[in-house]
């Protein structure tokens, strides 16, 4: 019989979302490349991992946030169509650049490393999961190494809904619907939009069947009483809900700009990128199709330094880094679990969430870096072993009750980055908007009639204008004009739609244009505003 | 206390999108896209937030109330112009459409939201009617000396009624705003906001009240679960501030872990779709 050495877990979160971008009313829209992009540079990246863990007979744990937009995004066949496109002159520009460099075979070498990874993400996108990558992430679901969690329904912050507490339910309970859907399964745990946690939404969750859901490390030591374990273990909420807190250690060697892994020199550097090197009309067909350049994802120099002239990229060598950075990283962690277990009483668990894409599409490496983390901790050593929440909670079943306090992850721990000057001007709108639909799902309108189609659609254009991301991109200043005009244009057409409603005159050639191009959540169900 | 004045000039963002200083923050570089007609093509201001009291709109429907007013008619949102003017031929389904937001929604309200710890927003909206009321209450003559405030309670662990809190202060409202930032400065505490004209010889007449908001605590629990006891001393270390006290010092753990925690939030608060990767000094690229 095998003694169990395990002094300690770690679960390993990945919050995967992208804001609901889809224009069909252009053929080429700059800002749709963020999906497209997320799944060449991220999710497929993520997913190859995946399936060698699974060849190789890896036992590994992977908490992942897939949002309702994203996986609304997954399964349209519009984007699956244009990524597919996108992937194919991935492809074809690859090929260009493997004749292009021959001459520089310390170029070459990196070109034909995107040929190879660009056919084999068109061949896994199209062939493997018939263009709609929720399919793969639901084979490693039901294979049990990963847990999939939801979101908002599209990631509204949650703290800045307080005073209409049915705009607080519809995000939870339209993103459980969307995510059953999809994912053929209800959710059992969540990622609070930007970790935004404001006392008593726990109950929310609880009503609609989330057992757990992450905070930042804040949240939980501020927490009263006083957390025993502080984030090495979770707290129950008066409601039941687990939570679960971010441990700040970890997340600072993967995270800090100035010590964390993708900074360094050897990794691929994110900037340098030929869609703005090389000449315009050989560029021209793979940017944005309007010859404003942007980044084609096909980049030859490492980050080599705090300076302009940029090394060429070695794969091998930045692997290589990766690998020394997963066993720098376990062997932390390691060290970490313990230390702490000389002060607990129980198994200590350290979670570790980032962004997604970090994965690939910022940090190059972060795949390779995952996998070779997975690989050590199952190969090389049996001190940290890798949890999801759930098989955390079976293990204690018992743990403290404590209220979390309010907090989010974003810059200095509150609401301020989703509430400042240039974006406060939103609320008074958001808010009357979901007091409105309030009133229209107590109306009682035929479900199948116009009427019924416009309080749904009305229900589509408000959680649109929900999404934290059009705040977040109104403060960071990059891309404000489209964040402002998604949030006009959604309260608009919400505001004509509870007009027309009200007159009793929908305008239905109307409806069916603004149906046919919001088209998220086709089943949504507006009794989640009256609830 | 000192209070967060919300001047619409300090609003108004002029920045151009395009700056060789910008870290793009987004997978895309800050450039201008022809293909959304409200890309980033110009400079631009944040769409107003803050009624026109200053401006031609309100002063002409009353010059001398105190209190701001909805504008008389809706405004055009920054973009529609822009928008109106869509630079592409439409695909399958009609461009962009040219949308506003109103000034008032024909409310008279005020609702209070937490930013931080020691920080408190308020967003309000007021019909003359109810002004009128007031001012009718007030009497022409005392009318001419009011203020429009914002009047500030501390109702931690009361039901508020409008006369039973713990403390309040007054906040002066100028330029007729309809939104303003309250430093309350105490975490930890509910707060009620209420928005009314206070007369020179101190009467004040509620115009609205907002909703009871509570600031989240910004120390350590000293509530402890005796089922669940932990010493100072191992706590410190769970929560990664071990070593920083001296023996005998712990009493001011409490203090400490303030500002460790402060100092971590406002260095390490990271949020999705920032890049973890500095970029080189002096980099011309986007």
């Amino acid at each position: 019989m095998v003694r169990d050495r395990t002094r300690g877990y770690l679960c390993m979160v990945l919050h995967g979302h992208l804001p609901f971008v889809r224009h069909p009313e252009y053929p080429n829209f700059l800002e749709e490349k963020w999906f497209y992009e997320a799944i060449v540079e991220t999710y497929i990246p993520l997913l190859t991992v995946f399936e060698g863990l699974v060849r190789d007979g890896v036992d590994w744990r992977l908490t992942m946030s897939l949002s309702p937009p994203l996986l609304s995004m997954f399964a349209d066949p519009l984007l699956q169509e244009r990524a597919f496109a996108h992937i194919d002159r991935l492809v074809e520009l690859s090929e260009k650049e493997v004749r292009r460099t021959a001459p520089h075979p310390e170029f070459q070498r990196t070109a034909r490393m995107y040929e190879a990874k660009f056919r084999h993400a068109r061949a896994l996108f199209s062939d493997q999961y018939g263009r709609n990558l929720a399919n793969g992430f639901r084979r490693f679901q039901d294979s049990g190494q990963l847990e999939i969690v939801t979101c908002g329904a599209t990631h509204g912050f949650l703290p800045l809904m307080e005073t209409r507490p049915e705009a607080v339910n519809a995000q939870v309970q339209v993103a459980v619907d969307c995510h059953a859907r999809h994912l053929g399964r209800a959710p059992t745990g969540i990622w609070l939009p930007e970790c935004g946690f404001q006392p008593g939404h726990d109950e929310v969750l609880r009503r609609h069947g989330i057992r757990y859901f992450f905070m930042d490390a804040h949240g939980i030591l501020l927490g009263s009483p006083r957390p025993k374990y502080g984030t090495y273990a979770p707290v129950f909420c008066r409601s039941g809900v687990a939570a679960f807190g971010r441990d700040l250690e970890s997340s600072k060697q993967v995270w800090s700009a100035l010590e964390g892994y993708p900074g360094d020199f050897e990794y691929r550097d994110f900037y340098r990128d030929i869609g703005y090197d090389l000449d315009e009309d050989y560029v021209r067909p793979y940017i944005n199709g309007d010859g404003v350049r942007t980044f084609t994802g096909i980049k030859y120099h490492r980050i080599t330094g705090d300076t302009l002239d940029k090394a060429p990229y070695d794969p091998a060598r930045a692997r290589e880094k990766a690998a020394q950075h997963a066993g720098n990283f376990l062997f932390n962690r390691g060290k970490q679990v313990e230390y702490l277990a000389g002060l607990m009483d129980r198994k200590p668990l350290i979670v570790s969430p980032y962004d997604a894409e970090l994965f690939g599409h910022w940090w190059y490496e972060g795949p390779d870096w995952l996998d070779m983390l997975f690989r050590k901790m199952h190969f090389d050593q049996d001190i940290v072993k890798p949890v999801t929440a759930r098989e955390y909670l079976a293990e204690y079943p018992v743990c403290q009750v404590s209220t979390p306090s309010m907090s989010s992850w974003g810059h200095k721990g509150y609401n301020e980055v989703w509430l400042e000057g240039s974006n406060d001007w939103i609320y008074r709108h958001l808010h009357k908007a979901a007091e409105r639909m309030t009133e229209l799902a107590g109306r009682p309108a035929g479900a199948g009639g116009p009427a019924g189609r416009a309080v749904r659609q009305a229900a589509r254009e408000l959680l649109l204008a929900q999404s934290s991301d059009w705040a977040f991109i109104m403060k960071t200043g990059t891309h404000v004009g489209y964040a402002v005009n998604r949030t006009v244009n959604h309260l608009g057409r919400f505001t004509r739609i509870y007009d027309e409603v009200n007159r009793g005159a929908v305008d239905e050639g109307w409806l069916a244009l603004i149906e046919a191009r919001d088209n998220v959540f086709p089943e949504v169900d507006v009794r989640a505003w009256s609830a | 206390m000192r209070m967060g004045n919300v001047p619409s000039g300090s609003r108004k963002r002029t920045k151009p999108a395009t700056s060789s200083a910008d870290i793009p923050r987004r997978k895309s570089p800050p450039r201008v896209s022809a293909a959304p007609p409200a890309s980033e093509a110009k400079p631009r201001v944040a769409p107003r937030h803050v009624n026109r009291a200053v401006g031609a709109v309100t002063t002409t429907v009353r010059r001398d109330s105190p209190v701001d007013l909805p504008a008389a008619r809706p405004a055009p949102h920054p973009l529609a112009g822009e928008l109106a003017a869509g630079k592409k031929a439409p695909f399958p389904l009609p461009p962009v459409e040219a949308w506003s937001l109103p000034d008032s929604y024909g409310d008279t309200r005020i609702v209070a939201m937490v930013r931080d710890p020691w920080w408190i927003y308020a967003y309000w909206e007021i019909q003359p009617a109810k002004i009128d009321e007031v001012r009718r209450k007030v009497g022409d003559g005392a009318w001419r000396t009011v203020r429009s405030v914002l009047r500030v309670h501390d109702v931690t662990g009361v039901t508020f009624d409008g006369t039973n809190a713990r403390r309040f202060h007054d906040i002066t409202i100028e330029g007729g705003a309809s939104a303003w930032y309250v430093e309350v400065g105490v975490p930890g505490r509910s707060w009620c906001v209420e928005i009314g004209i206070l007369t020179a010889d101190g009467r004040f007449f509620v115009l609205a009240r907002s909703n009871v908001v509570t600031t989240p605590r910004d120390t350590v629990s000293p509530v402890i679960d005796e089922e669940w006891m932990v010493q100072d001393e191992v706590f410190q270390k769970l929560a990664g501030v071990a070593g920083t006290l001296r023996p005998g010092a712990s009493t001011n753990l409490a203090e400490l872990m303030r500002k460790r925690m402060i100092a971590r939030m406002s260095s390490e608060g990271l949020t999705s779709l920032t890049s973890p990767v500095r970029r080189a000094a002096g980099s011309k690229q986007p």
